[in-house]
């Protein structure tokens, strides 16, 4: 787990999250390690244009992960480089 | 410790910092037979295990193991290859070589009968007689160090095959796996890998190879397996996560989330194509070039 803020009132394992929860947990969660407010973070721009490096990138898929409590790739951001499409993939 | 550090590539110290945070720890998700390399899956139902007894006979039909009395392993790690090798051709004597103690020490603990495990880079290797083939797996990424320049790498490496030819047999061949970079290049090679990881290391370039190894070794065969080396990673993370508390207790939780984070990215490398992993079979060329006319 991560030890951002915005992840403790959240249960650790076995989250059941629909697309815009997920949405909102990206957002807070790139807001929280760019320290970025999030309504500055575009769901649809890549991670890579808000600034995420490969570190981060592989750091929020896991820590995604955990709190869904289900694996996800590692490479998962890389085939679905935006907030919008990683959420919706993991939905469908 | 009276090792010597070898002309070119990470000294053993660096291996050291690697191969020995214990071989407990490696035990929990590497395969049963202790490979720390890609395996090669012929099928996609195959286990892990399996799959590296697939990539263990590649490299050992490449080096000649049914007609091989004598074969040597650069870079053995825990001995997994040579014991396969012994399998197929119990006579056949195999020598390895590691920098490691760990690995080493475990090799010895096993006493398998026709293997013996020196603690000797390739660099200082001086054997009494030549090999009927060489397999070197997964330490090529060793041979070269991030602060050389291009052309010292390239000689470093053009060593080591050098080193290759002198102790192997006319017509030997030499059957090498390494990861290479493919769509990067090593201004790009994380520091992270470079400093928490593989202190010392620096990956070639198939064409780094090629120069390298030319009028030295032709090259027979080659694979790229980026796909494979992905998954081989996947398998290991699902078992490092699944052993997460045994992990725990014997490393603790900082070198866990490094190892955790070093699989994830490796996975996201060789997904993305940024590195490959290369398979290589190379044949000994004759020392004799044609002759030229003297007019
Ligand atoms: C990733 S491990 C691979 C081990 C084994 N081949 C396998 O596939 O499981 C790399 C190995 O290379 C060895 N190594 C690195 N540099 C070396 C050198 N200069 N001479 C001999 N062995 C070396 C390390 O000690 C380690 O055993």
């Amino acid at each position: 787990m991560s030890d951002t803020s915005v992840l403790s009132p959240v249960a650790k394992t076995g989250t059941v999250a629909n697309e815009d929860q997920i949405i909102d947990w990206l957002r807070q969660y790139i807001g929280d390690v760019l320290a970025l407010p999030e309504d500055e973070i575009d769901i649809d721009a890549s991670f890579q244009q808000l600034g995420l490096d490969s570190s981060a990138a592989v750091g929020m898929t896991g820590d995604l992960a955990d709190w869904l409590g289900r694996d996800i790739d590692a490479a998962a951001a890389y085939d679905h480089p935006t907030i919008r499409g990683l959420a919706k993939a993991l939905v469908s | 410790m009276t090792l010597s550090t070898p002309h070119t590539g990470a000294s053993a110290e660096a291996i050291q910092h690697h191969y020995d945070v214990g071989n407990q720890f490696y035990a929990l998700w590497l395969d049963p037979g202790m490979t720390y390399s890609s395996a090669l899956w012929y099928y996609d139902s195959e286990s892990l295990e399996a799959a590296q007894r697939n990539k263990q006979d590649w490299h050992l039909d490449r080096a000649g193991l049914d007609n091989a009395e004598r074969l040597l392993d650069v870079g053995c790690g825990w001995g997994g290859l040579m014991r396969r090798a012994l399998e197929r051709k119990p006579d056949c004597h195999c020598t390895g070589l590691t920098l490691s103690e760990a690995q080493a020490a475990y090799i010895n603990r096993l006493s398998a009968p026709n293997i013996e495990v020196r603690l000797e880079s390739w660099a200082d290797h001086q054997p009494d007689e030549p090999y009927d083939g060489i397999v070197s797996v997964g330490a090529f990424e060793h041979f070269a160090r991030l602060d050389q320049s291009v052309a010292d790498k390239i000689a470093g490496y053009r060593q080591f095959f050098e080193f290759c030819r002198r102790n192997l047999r006319a017509g030997g061949q030499l059957s090498l796996q390494t990861i290479s970079y493919e769509n990067a290049s090593r201004s790009q090679f994380s520091q992270f890998f470079a400093n928490d990881i593989f202190p010392e290391s620096d990956l070639p370039h198939l064409a780094e190879i090629a120069e390298a190894c030319r009028g030295i070794f032709e090259i027979v065969e080659l694979r790229n397996d980026r796909h494979h080396y992905a998954n081989t990673l996947r398998h290991w993370q699902k078992n490092l996560r699944a052993h997460k508390d045994e992990a725990l207790a014997l490393v603790g939780e900082a070198k866990y989330r490094d190892y955790e984070k070093y699989l994830a990215l490796m996975v996201v490398a060789f997904h993305t194509g940024t590195m490959n992993l290369s398979r290589l079979a190379l044949r000994r060329l004759p020392e004799s070039t044609p002759f030229t006319s003297a007019r």
